[in-house]
């Protein structure tokens, strides 16, 4: 993607972290492919895509060390209302920052994990809102292409 | 100089400027680089923590960074980006909306971390391919060199190597680029210092009280930068750098021609019909003495005469300075507001000259004004950080060649300590860049205080030699008459010198007038007494005395005594 096909996606105005976090996942819904939409837990992997894609565009601007803190916070703040999300385990590289979620949908439910990656995403979001603003977190979450890191070119 | 030279020069005139200009943004740093960065550049922003490396390199980030052509920061191991976002969004020129698109901020903390240079440049490599960027900065580039040190693989890259292949890639992909690092003064051998095309270093000393933050240029390939150490400040709106006015000549100008008058009644006239269009006037006079309400006057009559005006205010708060024009009936406040009058208030006490004249410069050029006052020499000597205000005599010699050079006419207050004959100007170390100067001081007659003023100095003018008594009423300053028939004045207890006045002393010598005086005032006296109370000599004396009784204004009686005798009126 060019810089500035990049800039289309860039929000003109604030939102709000709830508004944000939906927006994504309701993007992500839209957009799984008829296969995912058929299979049974389609959206939660939707919805776990974009939580990915947007812990990445996180990452990669603030570093792993500053979006580890966050997330940390963040999940510690969700997990009361998710219980499941004790469960989530933090991936080893910056393509999968959440882990694999297979073993959560299997015991959980589809649902369950979505709407648990839905407010995560949420508290995530305002958690980062409070330190540099809510467009802000939305700009760079939303704007971000990033490159092939070195953890990528190990996955490989 | 030949045709052929000629030639060569103009050929090398017109290669410097295909070079592209990248405006920095930055108000006062294009104008030390010499005009601008040359585009393309690779330059190292250096100095010590807290000295504003990141704020700097991220004016120039949002000024040029576009959509098209985006800005990438990538940020290390130094301040976090989370941070660095919280503060930076405080500066007037972080702009949100560019955020993400026209700059975009990339870690590679992870890269560092792997010790080994070749995964940085790798990823760095793959950032530009991908967002195209116009500028690239790296803050902090000193965490690579810290810890690549340890670097143990076989093929690891050397610093050395890798400033050279990321100069060379940047530049090749016609970059604009800015590394950011910690570095002392003892480090300058660092081989970055020789790959880059710019080097600037900042710094921030403290003596007492006061800080002061100056910037250098050490290097720009391409450009000619102003030399020296320019004075910077971090305000909300980012670095403002002050650029070091060169020392210069005074430029003194021919004598102009006009006058500008003053706005106190009776001072144009001792000074010739008023100040001399373009002078530098110092006034200079003990507390209290109205200096403020003199320099009042001759604002107020600037902007009854349309005239456009800047006061730098040191020791009043400008609400203070603007009710006591008020007072006297001299609306300043309406004149800021229709834009002839710019009231600079600066108190910080770490002020750098340069500062000082470029917001003066600045004020000056947007109203377009014919006259400063600056109110007082004193304060600005205190304003000034310790640094400066140790050799204020240059920092006002700067300021006054500076100002004088743009063609306004200066007033300038200075309070003066200790009494005639040793007054002593707090600036008689600047008195000589001054082309006026209009002295102050209070005398005791008959046990009242005066207020008296006598035109020092005016440079290739005639004036007035004469003291001159003056008031100061609600009504603002008005000169009075002359104290002529005083002597002693300097000492500020003046004696009366009476003196009969023709006609009654028709034909008399001064000498004669004065001896006669003395007998007028004494009602008689021997010769002795008149020799002493006059200071003539014996012969001299008797010859007078001889004078005054033959033509009838003297008579001596048989113990030798003279008086004095009545002239009859008409």
């Amino acid at each position: 993607m060019s810089a500035s096909e990049g800039n289309e996606a860039v929000p003109d105005a604030a939102v709000t972290p709830r508004q944000l976090a939906h927006r994504l996942v309701a993007q992500a819904t839209a957009g799984s492919d008829a296969c995912h939409r058929e299979a049974p837990d389609g959206d939660a992997r939707a919805v776990h895509e974009a939580a990915e894609r947007a812990c990445r565009a996180l990452s990669r601007s603030l570093g792993a060390a500053g979006f580890g803190a966050l997330l940390t916070r963040a999940l510690a703040q969700t997990e009361p209302d998710h219980p499941l999300l004790a469960d989530v385990r933090l991936g080893r590289n910056a393509q999968q920052i959440l882990g694999d979620v297979a073993g959560i949908i299997r015991v959980r439910g589809a649902p369950a994990l979505a709407a648990a990656l839905e407010d995560l995403l949420e508290t995530l979001f305002g958690l980062l809102g409070r330190l540099i603003g809510d467009d802000m977190v939305a700009r760079l979450v939303e704007s971000s292409a990033p490159a092939e890191t070195k953890d990528d070119e190990d996955e490989k | 100089m030949t045709d052929r030279k000629l030639r060569a020069k103009k050929s090398v005139v017109a290669r410097v400027k295909q070079i592209r200009d990248v405006e920095t943004g930055v108000p006062g740093f294009d104008a030390v680089l010499g005009g601008a960065l040359p585009e393309f550049s690779f330059n190292l922003i250096a100095g010590n923590p807290g000295t504003g490396k990141t704020t700097l390199a991220q004016q120039i980030v949002f000024a040029n960074a576009t959509a098209e052509r985006p800005a990438l920061y990538f940020t290390v191991l130094g301040e976090p980006t989370l941070k660095m976002l919280r503060y930076q969004q405080e500066f007037s020129f972080f702009d949100r909306t560019k955020v993400g698109s026209a700059v975009q901020y990339v870690n590679l903390s992870a890269e560092a971390l792997e010790q080994d240079l070749n995964v940085v440049l790798e990823r760095v490599v793959a950032e530009v391919e991908r967002a195209k960027p116009g500028i690239v900065v790296v803050d902090s580039f000193r965490t690579f060199s810290g810890r690549t040190s340890h670097a143990t693989a076989p093929d690891a890259m050397t610093m050395d190597h890798f400033i050279q292949r990321l100069a060379l890639l940047l530049t090749t992909w016609e970059v604009t680029s800015f590394l950011i690092g910690e570095y002392g003064d003892d480090e300058l051998r660092d081989p970055v210092f020789t790959v880059a095309d710019g080097v600037f270093w900042l710094s921030q000393v403290s003596d007492r009280n006061s800080v002061v933050r100056r910037l250098q240029v050490i290097k720009v390939r391409g450009r000619a930068p102003m030399p020296g150490l320019h004075t910077y400040r971090i305000t909300d709106n980012g670095l403002q750098i002050f650029p070091r006015m060169p020392e210069q000549p005074l430029q003194r100008r021919p004598q102009s021609t006009r006058r500008m008058t003053t706005g106190v009644p009776g001072l144009d006239e001792l000074m010739g019909g008023g100040i001399p269009d373009g002078d530098a006037v110092m006034l200079a006079g003990p507390a209290g003495s109205g200096k403020t309400t003199f320099a009042t006057q001759f604002v107020a009559e600037g902007l009854r005469l349309g005239e456009a005006v800047v006061i730098v205010v040191f020791e009043e708060y400008p609400e203070e300075y603007l009710a006591r024009a008020q007072a006297r009936n001299q609306d300043l406040e309406q004149s800021m507001k229709e834009g002839k009058l710019e009231l600079i208030y600066l108190r910080p006490l770490d002020l750098s000259v340069d500062e000082t004249l470029a917001e003066i410069l600045e004020a000056v050029q947007q109203i377009g004004a014919t006259r400063v006052v600056i109110d007082s020499l004193s304060g600005f000597e205190v304003a000034l950080a310790p640094t400066f205000r140790e050799d204020f005599r240059e920092s006002l010699y700067r300021l006054v060649g500076a100002l004088t050079a743009t063609g306004v006419t200066i007033l300038m207050t200075v309070e003066v300590v200790g009494g005639f004959p040793d007054v002593s100007f707090t600036t008689e170390k600047v008195s000589f860049i001054t082309d006026d100067i209009i002295v102050q001081r209070f005398v005791e007659i008959d046990g009242v205080l005066r207020a008296v003023l006598a035109i020092h100095k005016m440079r290739g003018s005639e004036h007035s030699h004469d003291f001159r008594t003056y008031e100061i009423s609600a009504k603002g300053a008005v000169v009075g008459g002359p104290l002529t028939n005083y002597h002693g004045i300097v000492t500020g207890v003046p004696a009366l010198q009476l003196r009969l006045t023709p006609p009654g002393y028709d034909g008399l010598t001064d000498r004669e007038a004065s001896v006669l005086d003395t007998l007028v005032r004494l009602g008689g006296a021997s010769r002795a007494v008149l020799a002493e109370r006059v200071g003539m000599p014996a012969l001299e004396l008797t010859t007078t005395l001889t004078r005054l009784e033959a033509i009838g204004y003297a008579t001596v009686d048989g113990g030798g005594t003279y008086r004095a005798v009545a002239q009859g009126g008409g």
